[in-house]
């Protein structure tokens, strides 16, 4: 019976070793890439056109249906006026002045390097993406994470610090954008959304539990509301590294 | 003789009394006039660097924040000196709270629009080497300081673009403040788009100095551009 006991405790144990050992797990690098999204509104209820006759080089022509022949005439010719600017007596377009001030500010740092920059690392700080609202668009290996050690487990999570906001207060969601992150060649079969920092408890995402040296490609899909204003909005996808 | 001379002054003086008897007539006769000109609203731009107290550098940590620091050049009172960071290590972010705040008063009903531009990259002066300004530099919306700037080194901000305008004195000079000149044909997104005549705006900058960038002193002026709408 005793021996039992000792053998159902090393067996514990040994199960338990690697939960521990993860749990122990501390924080040694932490990384943020600023993802921009220039949003244009979705026009709503619009029908593309079909394609020109790129034999009359025309893009787009109106009739005027049910009008006499005369005015119809005369608005098919007015379709094919050019209008251009009126020049001014120098020969340029007119330009008003405008009353503009400048006013300049110094930025200065004194930077040294770091031995432990590369243990995790991205080949961008900053990325933008223009997106229309309304429309999934996907961007193929926006950015690349890379893990250089050669400790033998390590945990690599990420997320989004909020939510994607224009500077004013204006903001959708960060669930919203997905990531497809993967290590070799082929992605993932689909992307995730990224889990929003702020917004879940200040909890981070596993994004992978490794050894070793690691580059994992971004891919990013952006599907913001319908209703989003045009504007730049911006989130930091922020990647952790515990071992 | 004598006789001609005094009729030729009789036909001379005939001549002015008739002249100025008939000039203040022509002077009433009266028409119309357009004048037409253009006037150029009044504008007011104020730049304050370090406007708060506790403006500084931390660098980016989620929970508790550190205490902000800065470098020599920064101050040493509030409104004064350069965006100092101080000494930083690459390869990681830095938040400088309380960086500048913009003041714009005018009489333009219309509003303004703000560029903020760097004049040129972020030059080492040890090495000469520059790391590209949009991926280095950025701007986060900040407060006055009441309430409290709640920014990390993790908020997400927006990038300086190095201008494409022409920059006076050229590039890299530390000492002097450049100037602009954009022709008339400013940078396609402001940084401030305002509709009312006047306007405070306040903002921390953010440095994500890169993992592999060299050693040494490094700068950049920012240029800041108010135009009437």
């Amino acid at each position: 019976m005793k021996r039992t006991r000792i053998v159902l405790a090393l067996f514990a144990a040994l199960v338990a070793l690697p939960l521990i050992a993860e749990a122990i797990q501390i924080q040694r690098a932490q990384i943020g890439i600023t993802i921009i999204v220039n949003a244009t509104p979705n026009p709503l209820g619009f029908l593309p056109h079909p394609p020109a006759d790129s034999a009359s080089g025309i893009v787009a022509r109106a009739t005027l249906e049910g009008a006499p022949k005369p005015i119809e005439e005369a608005f098919e010719r007015a379709q094919q006026l050019h209008f251009v600017a009126q020049p001014s007596a120098l020969g340029g377009p007119q330009v008003i002045a405008q009353a503009a001030k400048q006013g300049a500010v110094r930025v200065e740092a004194s930077i040294a390097p770091n031995p432990t920059a590369t243990l995790l690392y991205s080949d961008q700080s900053a990325v933008v993406l223009n997106a229309e609202a309304g429309i999934a668009t996907h961007f193929t290996c926006v950015y690349h994470v890379t893990v250089d050690t050669t400790i033998s487990s390590w945990t690599l999570k990420h997320g989004l610090d909020a939510d994607f906001n224009n500077g004013s207060g204006v903001t959708f969601p960060g669930i919203d954008v997905g990531n497809n992150s993967y290590a070799g060649a082929t992605p993932n079969p689909t992307a995730t959304p990224f889990t929003v920092y702020a917004d879940n408890g200040g909890t981070w995402y596993v994004l992978a539990a490794s050894s070793g040296a690691k580059t994992y490609c971004v891919d990013i899909v952006v599907d913001m509301p319908i209703t989003t204003a045009q504007g730049t909005y911006s989130s930091n996808a922020i990647y952790t590294l515990y071992y | 003789m004598k006789r001609f001379v005094k009729g030729l002054m009789g036909v001379a003086f005939a001549g002015i009394a008739a002249y100025a008897a008939l000039a203040p007539a022509a002077a009433q006769n009266t028409g119309t006039t357009k004048v037409k000109w253009n006037s150029l609203p009044v504008l007011s731009f104020t730049l304050t660097p370090n406007y708060y107290t506790g403006f500084g550098q931390v660098k980016a940590v989620f929970g508790t924040q550190p205490t902000p620091t800065h470098g020599p050049n920064a101050g040493p009172g509030v409104g004064q000196g350069d965006i100092d960071f101080g000494n930083l290590l690459a390869g990681t972010t830095y938040l400088y709270k309380y960086a500048v705040h913009l003041n714009v008063t005018s009489n333009d009903s219309n509003g303004f629009e703000v560029y903020g531009e760097g004049a040129a990259a972020f030059y080492n002066q040890t090495d000469a080497s520059s790391q590209p300004l949009n991926s280095t530099l950025f701007y986060v919306t900040s407060t006055s300081g009441t309430p409290a700037d709640p920014n990390t080194g993790f908020s997400a901000g927006l990038p300086f673009q190095q201008t494409g305008g022409i920059v006076t004195p050229a590039q890299p000079n530390y000492a002097v403040a450049p100037s602009i000149n954009y022709g008339g044909v400013y940078p396609s997104v402001p940084i401030v788009n305002n509709a009312s005549p006047s306007g405070d705006f306040y903002y921390d900058y953010l440095l994500k100095v890169p993992p592999l960038a060299t050693q040494g002193q490094y700068f950049v002026w920012i240029v800041y551009t108010v135009v009437a709408k």
